[in-house]
């Protein structure tokens, strides 16, 4: 657990991060712009809108420019012939280790977003948790898919 | 003999094959031979429950209907007392009805090697089980039950989710017995010679002094406070105003003096309550070790027997809560996987409680392989990571502290007694986190409020991760966390916050199957 794993998600993954971001993002902004515009026709003291409206500027930046990037930055995976290794994280940057034989199912999942890309996640079960790699590109994600199926035998080792 | 795993994989992947409803099963399941001095035989043919359990069945709908209609009994008892009572009688009848109906339709019956189960009034519902998949069979007998001699039967696979898959609610003890010995004799391994074992195995009683100890320490005090305090704040609503305000000025009439007194008075009451419950719920604890399972059986007045078999034991551990820690008690559970999910006791306790020198030797005798390394074995934390815990443990208080003190600074003692609990707690925690690696087996000890140590397998690890936050890396340290199936099929998480980074990497290549370069570490 000393090196960080090899390989990074697709670059792609950004894009539909930041897609998703923006929709939460014009959701926001419908609520500050309802209220300034409440607050002009009431006479409300505008300040408080103006509040909101600096807040969801520095949102805009944080969750739609930033944290898409640092989250491709952190994430990385790397299958070995026995273990799936994952790494995620901003400010705490998680490495988790999955021996392929505590594997009971692998899944591949993609919404409207991620398919615009053509990307896929790929998620990992035991019995007792659930791992997502998030956004690869979908050959990738099948070819994982498989691959980790096909590792993941069944061992003598009773659970 | 990855039957184990097949269950767990079952559980997640072919969950709907596994309960075959409406199915007719061919007979092409290795039928035992038919053994004329086996009782089980008798359990081919379908039975019903006892009678009594269309008791059970019409309390039971009753618990569960009662808030709903209760609204709707108030309203009409406003309107008038004859709809109420026409409202009331139309309910029951049809409970009754329905209570009896579905008692005639339930029947079980255990053939070919597979317990049946068909219910239903109007939906005709068959469910088949085969015994091989049953994984654990609760013999439960309340007050009412054991006034007739009953037993509720509950019958678990390893299908996650709450609630027990076969629940019986009646019938009699020697069937219910003997329900047991054709589920568990009927899977291929060895028979349960029940009454030749009993005297051999080794078996642990609960002694009446440790009962009274365990219940004076069970410190169930503050829950049934919180409890009674939520309870109160409910129901405060629908007191009287009048009554409310009329108790209220006699209390406060009675002086300081009598207040305190009623305090420790009420408390005391609560703590007899607690002793009380603790009891009843552990009274004659017997823990057996068999074969292949460990049997515990339990209770004053709600008698539980359950079933532990070894392999679905994933970890164990002992817990010491803070109040016994003086008195040098523990506690100690077992992390069993599948099974229902039981909210009272996700852990199902091993002991209650013993002394701290004995656990080791009752780990030795009753769950041989897991073995919990003694406190001089633990590598504790590192000395770095004592700040963490005292940051985290006291920083809601100190930032608490603040406001008190510009707007009520008569009252700032409050907030620095809990900073100075607080800190302590976070002295503590860092003081007793540590772990153990001895070839297959890890052990953990680290504390939130109690300080609890478990011990598992390499194989029994789901996985592990090492997460580590910006000052950690700075600092070269890392919070570890290793994942356990738990009851119900959940997981079940344990973490051990702010070890040294070569720990937590020792922890990692332990676990790790790449033995590669970066092994070079160590």
């Amino acid at each position: 657990m000393r090196k960080q794993p090899k390989n990074n998600i697709a670059p792609d993954a950004i894009k539909a991060w930041r897609i998703t971001a923006s929709i939460f993002m014009v959701i926001l902004w419908l609520i500050i712009i309802a209220g300034i515009v409440v607050s002009v026709i009431f006479h409300f003291p505008i300040i408080y809108s103006g509040i909101g409206a600096v807040i969801g500027l520095v949102c805009i930046y944080v969750f739609v420019f930033l944290i898409p990037k640092l989250r491709y930055k952190r994430w990385r995976y790397e299958i070995f012939e026995q273990e799936i290794y994952i790494q995620h994280g901003i400010l705490i940057v998680t490495r988790t280790i999955i021996p392929m034989i505590r594997v009971q199912h692998v899944d591949t999942e993609q919404g409207p977003i991620l398919k615009k890309y053509n990307l896929a996640t790929v998620s990992i079960s035991t019995a007792a948790t659930t791992h997502e790699i998030p956004a690869l590109l979908e050959e990738d994600a099948s070819q994982l898919r498989d691959r980790i199926s096909t590792l993941a035998r069944v061992d003598e080792d009773d659970v | 003999m990855c039957k184990e795993q097949d269950h767990v994989k079952k559980n997640h992947l072919e969950k709907n094959t596994q309960i075959e409803q409406e199915v007719e099963v061919e007979g092409h399941f290795r039928k035992q031979d038919p053994d004329p001095s086996n009782p089980k035989d008798s359990l081919e043919k379908p039975r019903r429950l006892h009678p009594a359990a269309m008791y059970f069945n019409l309390i039971k709908v009753i618990k569960e209907t009662i808030f709903g209609l209760g609204i709707g009994l108030v309203f009409t008892l406003k309107e008038s007392l004859f709809y109420f009572v026409i409202f009331v009688s139309i309910f029951l009848l049809l409970l009754i009805v329905s209570s009896v109906l579905s008692w005639l339709r339930f029947t079980y019956r255990v053939e070919e090697n597979e317990l049946r189960i068909e219910q239903g009034v109007f939906i005709r519902k068959k469910r088949y089980i085969s015994i091989n998949r049953i994984h654990k069979i609760d013999l439960t007998a309340d007050v009412v039950h054991r006034l007739f001699k009953l037993t509720k039967v509950q019958i678990d696979t390893a299908s996650s989710g709450d609630g027990a898959e076969v629940m019986l609610s009646a019938v009699t003890i020697a069937d219910g017995a003997r329900l047991r010995q054709a589920l568990q004799s009927g899977k291929k391994s060895t028979k349960m010679e029940k009454n030749q074992e009993d005297t051999k195995n080794p078996t642990k009683k609960i002694t009446w002094k440790r009962l009274f100890i365990a219940g004076t320490t069970s410190g169930s005090v503050g829950f049934i406070l919180i409890a009674m305090l939520a309870g109160f704040s409910q129901i405060e609503d629908l007191i009287p105003r009048k009554i409310y305000n009329s108790t209220f000025v006699w209390i406060t009439s009675l002086g300081i003096v009598f207040i305190i007194g009623f305090i420790i008075v009420g408390l005391f009451v609560l703590w007899l309550l607690g002793i009380a419950g603790t009891m009843i719920k552990y009274g004659n604890f017997t823990i057996e070790k068999r074969e292949k399972e460990l049997f515990i059986k339990r209770g004053l007045l709600e008698t539980k027997e359950l079933t532990i078999p070894f392999d679905r034991i994933q970890a164990v551990g002992i817990e010491q809560s803070i109040i016994r820690q003086p008195f040098k008690f523990v506690r100690i559970f077992a992390v069993v996987a599948g099974g229902s999910f039981d909210q009272s006791e996700p852990f199902p306790v091993l002991f209650p409680i013993l002394r701290e020198k004995e656990a080791e030797q009752f780990l030795a005798q009753f769950t041989s392989e897991h073995n919990i390394a003694t406190d001089t074995d633990l590598v504790s934390l590192d000395k770095r990571g004592r700040k963490y815990y005292l940051f985290s443990m006291s920083i809601l208080f100190i930032l608490g502290l603040i406001p008190v003190i510009y707007f009520f600074p008569a009252y700032s003692w409050i907030p620095i007694i809990l900073i100075i609990l607080s800190l302590t707690l976070g002295w503590l925690q860092h003081k007793d986190g540590g772990y153990f690696i001895s070839g297959k087996r890890i052990t953990i000890r680290r504390r939130r409020l109690n300080k609890v140590t478990i011990t598992t397998y390499h194989r029994r690890i789901q996985s592990i991760e090492k997460s580590q936050h910006k000052l950690q890396a700075i600092e070269k340290m890392a919070t570890t966390g290793i994942s356990l199936i738990g009851s119900g099929g959940l997981g079940t998480h344990y973490t051990l916050r702010h070890l040294t980074d070569e720990d937590a990497n020792k922890i990692a290549d332990w676990y790790s199957y790449r033995k590669t370069e970066d092994e070079n570490g160590i």
